[in-house]
């Protein structure tokens, strides 16, 4: 009883003349590691390594479940 | 810890191959000369989409069957998985052989994608819109993983620059997020095609044929969009919107027949009626316990142990395949926006080059003060934060002058709570509160917050005896 498959949608502008990074994770990853933090990750990392040094810092503040992390950089419009 | 830690986790392969659907595409669509190519790609797509969800479903079917068997196969199954969720997540994979084999190697499950964007004089005419991404799945200290992931960098039938990111975050197994991460795509692209095919029909007709109208809005009603597709026609992000939504139902209702292994046609019913005895999967579902009643009532006098059978049954194996779910976030990038689709505790983050990073998305968990009201005024009971697999007992109505209906409704009511205490002894919980799949935990195939309604009547002797009325969720 209660659950429910009824998804919540955000619809967001995307920043204008900028990139921007989006981080799709599960729980693993945000149970150790903060908005803030995962995005200082991504700031000074290259693009190509931002999702591994996510996971890599969950896994090095021991998180004990899988850890998924897509990193995607949107370039700017 | 660090380089300990990371040589723990050190890549098994490192798989890198351009993306190739995303280049292609978008060098052919900036040249007219080929223009023919782009559709033929596209349906090329469409295909393999379509192939890949078929394939993934015949996994499925046999990794469901390895599972629900024998737990020490699970690993050998991972193989097949990891396989349709590379190939999920590459789009196209070019050597998916040789992805499974390097993959499936070692305890813990890694892969990696980056991208490597063909860069040509026709790509160069046009900006591209296409985001590069790169993805990392550890399992971690977990038994199993049962995490999955989509990415497409470039949506079949889509405009340009629509991207699809999604992660799945499976429990009670890894079939439901592996049917997630690799029908949503196909369910998403068809549901924006037939969402623009019925908006466009809709608008062209503008009142002069009903018939194209009716077409149009039945199309969009079967596309599960509940409203929307009407006379006013869906552009842009509400029409991506639309798609997800209908998507993420269509997804849904795939676990759902996928989860209870009943169909709807006349055979199936026979199946679910029989199978109903032989497969307590079969009983959470709504034409498995009509026929099942029928079938019981039509022994009579059986009737109170064969009730009483099932509800043994659900409580002991029913909830492997009810507590089967997983939690999803998928984002789509528009050229103008982000749209994000949330079930449970994943989330989507966007940060910009500086400032705080803004979430896309809010965690559907019993911490989350609106879900935890949403799921209070449900009359959901909850444990240590999560949410419970509770069977309840809603009444009964006898009006029979037979003894033994009476104690049908006994042991109807005595049966729900050795369930429950079953369950509660097995912690039958889950800390998202949205989910594809766990039926266990929703409500459904009837209103008003009991979703399996059972009302014994028909008696062989004409008499229309009583009417009890059991919700077993």
């Amino acid at each position: 009883m209660g659950a429910t498959a009824v998804p919540e949608f955000t619809v967001t502008p995307r920043p204008a003349g900028q990139p921007a990074t989006l981080i799709v994770a599960c729980d693993g990853l945000w149970d150790v590691l903060t908005n803030d933090e995962a995005a200082a990750i991504t700031r000074r990392t290259d693009c190509t390594d931002a999702a591994e040094e996510l996971v890599f810092a969950a896994v090095e503040r021991e998180s004990g479940d899988n850890i998924t992390a897509v990193v995607a950089t949107l370039p700017a419009v | 810890m660090g380089d300990s830690s990371r040589e723990l986790f050190m890549t098994v392969s490192s798989i890198q191959r351009s993306v190739s659907v995303g280049s292609t595409a978008s060098q052919v669509s900036t040249t007219t000369t080929t223009s023919g190519d782009v559709d033929a790609d596209a349906d090329v797509d469409a295909d393999a989409d379509a192939a890949i969800a078929d394939a993934a479903v015949d996994a499925l079917a046999s990794s469901l069957e390895r599972t629900t068997l024998s737990p020490s196969h699970r690993r050998s199954g991972q193989a097949d998985t990891a396989a349709a969720t590379a190939a999920s997540g590459v789009a196209r994979a070019e050597s998916p052989k040789l992805a499974v084999a390097e993959m499936s190697r070692g305890l813990h499950t890694h892969f990696e994608l980056s991208p490597n964007p063909v860069v040509s004089d026709a790509a160069q005419a046009v900006p591209s819109l296409h985001p590069t991404f790169t993805v990392k799945a550890v399992q971690g200290m977990n038994s199993y993983m049962e995490d999955r992931f989509t990415v497409r960098p470039e949506l079949p039938g889509f405009p340009h620059g629509h991207a699809l990111f999604a992660v799945f975050d499976g429990h009670g197994g890894e079939v439901a997020a592996q049917y997630a991460a690799t029908t949503l795509v196909g369910f998403l692209v068809t549901a924006f095609h037939e969402l623009r095919g019925a908006d466009t029909a809709g608008a062209s007709s503008g009142g002069g044929t009903a018939d194209e109208a009716g077409a149009g809005a039945g199309a969009g009603a079967a596309a599960g969009t509940g409203g929307g597709a009407g006379s006013v026609a869906l552009k842009g992000d509400a029409l991506v919107r639309a798609a997800l939504e209908a998507a993420v139902g269509e997804v849904e209702k795939g676990l759902w027949g996928l989860l209870t292994k009943t169909t709807t046609n006349e055979d199936g019913y026979a199946c679910g009626c029989v199978a109903a005895w032989l497969c307590p999967g079969c009983l959470c579902s709504w034409d498995g316990v009509t026929h099942a009643l029928q079938l019981a009532c039509s022994l009579w006098s059986l009737t109170p142990c064969v009730l009483w059978a099932r509800v043994v049954a659900r409580s002991t194996s029913l909830t492997v395949l009810d507590s089967c779910g997983c939690t999803m976030t998928a984002v789509v990038t528009t050229p103008t926006s982000i749209i994000t689709a949330n079930l449970g505790d994943t989330r989507a983050v966007l940060c910009g080059p500086t400032g705080p990073a803004t979430p896309l998305s809010t965690d559907h968990t019993l911490q989350n003060p609106a879900e935890a009201a949403r799921v209070a005024a449900l009359g959901a009971l909850t444990k240590e934060g999560r949410l419970l697999a509770r069977s309840k007992y809603v009444g009964a109505v006898c009006v029979s002058r037979w003894w033994w209906w009476w104690c049908v409704d006994v042991l109807v009511w005595a049966g729900v709570h050795v369930t429950n205490w079953l369950r509660l002894r097995r912690r039958d919980a889950m800390a998202p509160t949205r989910t594809l799949g766990d039926f266990g935990f929703k409500p459904h195939a009837c209103d008003a917050g009991t979703d399996i309604v059972v009302r014994f009547g028909c008696a062989p002797r004409g008499c229309y005896a009583c009417g009890s009325w059991w919700c077993v969720r």
